[in-house]
């Protein structure tokens, strides 16, 4: 029969006296005095710390008294099970092993798992609120980086209907295109990119660039129009906010919340896209440019003419971050585009 | 460990408390049995998908509180994981919704950080309440009993108010503040008391200020004679030279500066705090020792990609209680919570929102 030897503290009091805890058959606990063998409390209600290395057993009964008990050789019935976790914690070997698993699964749920969580929300986003996310997103980069643009109105207009009429050749639109928006970029130079609600921003930079290759600036559309279809831009912004929640349940506290939030609304507006969603627009350019019967090879031209431009070596992966930050290796891009 | 204090002049001096015993706070955590039970629970945290975290507060700050010992008595905490868990749920539901709603329009942002402004007291109120009620020293309870008007007026509208002084109140405000919660804290329903002058919040603002100054200066000498001396070695040389010299000096400051005031503040607060008729504290907390004990903590867990956090926990858990001691009187040996001892009262209190982790403190 279990017998352990302890302190019985009195329900909310510093009074105490040396104790012997018995369980006289399976569930059923008795403490007693140790001198005197008066029963001080018995029944089956009681709660039991966390049991844990180096520290002694502590029971709770519901009248606010409890014991206490250094010897954790020998425990009631009830509470065998609780022992599992403190020898899990004891353990050398585990420890090592764990030293390595956090750093690998840190890494995957990074990389895999909270990208494929955020992934399959994205269907699930309702239509208002991703139209808002383009209408604000424009709203501060025209107070920020873009000028209305200096194109004439009908050459607008022209470039626009055709573009149209190309994507809807190209192949049928799984998400349609909002709006192609017409900027002056001083500071950008020749760029396009693809708000995360469709909307596709054109510099008149590009468009002065390549006027002589018109080819080669639809590729550049098509690369975006890719962008829209497989939604990368929800996709990012999900990405970051399912870090943003993670981050909060790992740390579990409010205080960072402020700052978290803030960090969110500044990575939506800056969003670049991850290597793999680059490699995903290009590789849907070229096949388009294919559809429409068009040389593939107007991608590979096009990204030469851009990386000429901004005056850096194709090969120079440091001059390339300055513009590209999160862009793969654009020599890379060139030589797949022109496969 | 402790001594009876007997002497006539001991009588006299402290006539409220007549046969106080010293005690030395005593830690006897053990920073390799730590390591494994902290390390074991981060990992079933990651697995869980951060469920688990809340058995993992719970299990590390009971293995805290029980190796804090006075009079050879442990403190225990007694929160409950599902509490903690529950906090934590309610705060990221909170989060996420906010994310969510920020994407839809960025001025939510503004308008969550003016919310926070009013929703800080509360949670700094509700956290103490928990911390204190979930905290027991030879099975009585401590308590909080400090109101949302009061966080509200000595957290943020003393702050507030002191901007606008160019931070000339802001010693006071936090002298404030710490009388505020030390007053508003209760061990078996008996208030603790505290009552501080601002000159030392003052005098030990100034010091730091002035040293930091002395330390910039000093840096930025430091970091031109290693760019002199490191450009004879090459221009990669020098740059790493003095990157190293002025992150030295930088966690230097940080340090310095933080030991200084926890150091005087501490030993200050503690020496005046009381509980009548039950207990005063002393506190003699070093800056040298301290500021000696963060930065190699600082570099330990740094070099080490976090893994000594155990160790360094242990190690400042270990400076402070050894810097700490407390004269207890006889009444510790027959103190009873009325409060705590009538427990329908005590459940009721309990089973409200208040049960809740919020884990700002």
């Amino acid at each position: 029969m279990l017998r352990i030897e302890g302190v019985y503290l009195q329900p909310a009091s510093t009074a105490h006296q040396a104790a012997v805890l018995i369980e006289p058959h399976a569930g059923w606990l008795e403490v007693q005095d140790a001198v005197t063998g008066t029963v001080l409390w018995q029944g089956t209600d009681y709660h039991a710390d966390e049991l844990l290395p180096g520290l002694p057993l502590r029971l709770g009964f519901a009248d606010g008294s409890c014991f206490e008990t250094s010897n954790t050789s020998q425990l009631p019935s009830k509470l065998k099970h609780h022992a599992k976790l403190s020898q899990i914690e004891r353990s050398t070997v585990l420890a090592l092993l764990a030293i390595v698993l956090i750093p690998l699964l840190c890494l995957w749920t990074y990389f895999r798992g909270i990208p494929a969580l955020a992934y399959s929300l994205v269907p699930h986003v309702p239509a208002a609120v991703v139209a808002s996310i383009d209408e604000q997103s424009l709203f501060t980069l025209d107070k920020t980086l873009l000028e209305a643009s200096k194109l004439p109105i009908a050459e607008q207009t022209r470039l626009r209907e055709q573009w149209l009429k190309d994507f809807n050749q190209a192949g049928s639109l799984q998400v349609p295109v909002k709006a192609i928006e017409f900027r002056d970029a001083p500071e950008v130079g020749a760029n396009a990119f693809a708000l995360p609600g469709g909307t596709i921003v054109v510099t008149d930079q590009i468009v002065e660039l390549l006027k002589d290759q018109p080819d080669a600036l639809l590729a550049v559309l098509l690369h975006e129009l890719g962008h829209v279809q497989y939604q990368h831009g929800l996709k990012t912004i999900a990405q970051s906010a399912a870090n943003a929640v993670v981050l909060a349940v790992v740390l579990g506290d409010l205080g960072s919340l402020q700052e978290v939030v803030v960090g969110t609304a500044t990575t939506m507006v800056q969003a670049s896209f991850s290597r793999d969603f680059e490699l995903q627009a290009d590789t849907f350019s070229t096949q388009a440019l294919k559809q429409l019967g068009k040389s593939p090879n107007a991608f590979a031209d096009a990204l030469k003419a851009i990386v000429k431009s901004h005056d850096v070596d194709p090969n120079d992966e440091k001059g390339m971050l300055k513009y590209f930050s999160s862009h793969p290796a654009i020599a890379e891009r060139i030589k797949n585009a022109s496969n | 460990m402790s001594e009876p204090i007997t002497s006539v002049d001991a009588l006299s001096a402290a006539p409220v408390q007549p046969s106080s015993t010293r005690h030395i706070v005593e830690f006897t955590g053990d920073a390799a049995e730590f390591f494994r039970i902290w390390i074991v629970n981060i990992l079933l945290s990651i697995v869980t998908l951060g469920i688990y975290s809340a058995w993992a507060k719970v299990r590390t700050n009971q293995y805290l509180y029980s190796h804090t010992k006075i009079a050879g008595h442990a403190f225990r905490y007694l929160a409950n994981p599902i509490q903690i868990l529950k906090g934590r749920l309610i705060a990221v539901a909170i989060f996420a919704l906010i994310a969510v709603l920020n994407h839809f329009n960025p001025l939510v942002s503004l308008g969550v950080s003016l919310l926070m402004l009013f929703a800080f007291p509360w949670l700094l109120l509700q956290s103490l309440r928990f911390k204190m009620r979930m905290t027991s020293y030879r099975n009585v309870r401590f308590g909080f009993h400090g109101s949302y008007g009061g966080f509200l007026k000595y957290f943020i509208g003393l702050p507030v108010l002191s901007v606008f002084t160019m931070y000339l109140l802001m010693p006071y405000a936090l002298k404030r503040m710490d009388e505020y919660v030390y007053n508003n804290v209760s061990y078996g329903g008996r208030r603790s008391t505290l009552s501080l002058e601002a000159g030392t919040y003052y005098s030990t603002a100034f010091k730091i200020i002035g040293m930091s100054f002395a330390i910039v200066i000093a840096m930025v000498i430091a970091v031109m004679i290693t760019a002199v001396v490191g450009s004879m070695m090459g221009e990669i040389a020098s740059q790493v030279l003095s990157f190293i010299v002025a992150g030295a000096f930088y966690i230097g400051l940080a340090v310095i500066s933080r030991a200084m005031w926890t150091c005087v503040i501490r030993n200050y607060t503690y020496n005046n705090l009381k509980v009548e008729q039950l207990a005063t504290f002393e506190s003699n907390m070093e800056v040298i020792s301290y500021s000696k004990l963060l930065f190699t903590n600082t570099l330990l867990v740094a070099f080490t990609l976090g893994l000594a956090y155990p160790w360094a926990l242990i190690r400042l858990q270990q400076y402070r209680a050894s810097c700490t001691t407390v004269l207890l009187s006889e009444e510790i040996e027959r103190l009873t919570d009325p409060l705590q001892q009538d427990s329908s009262a005590f459940a009721e209190e309990a089973s409200d929102l208040y049960d809740v982790d919020f884990a700002l403190t």
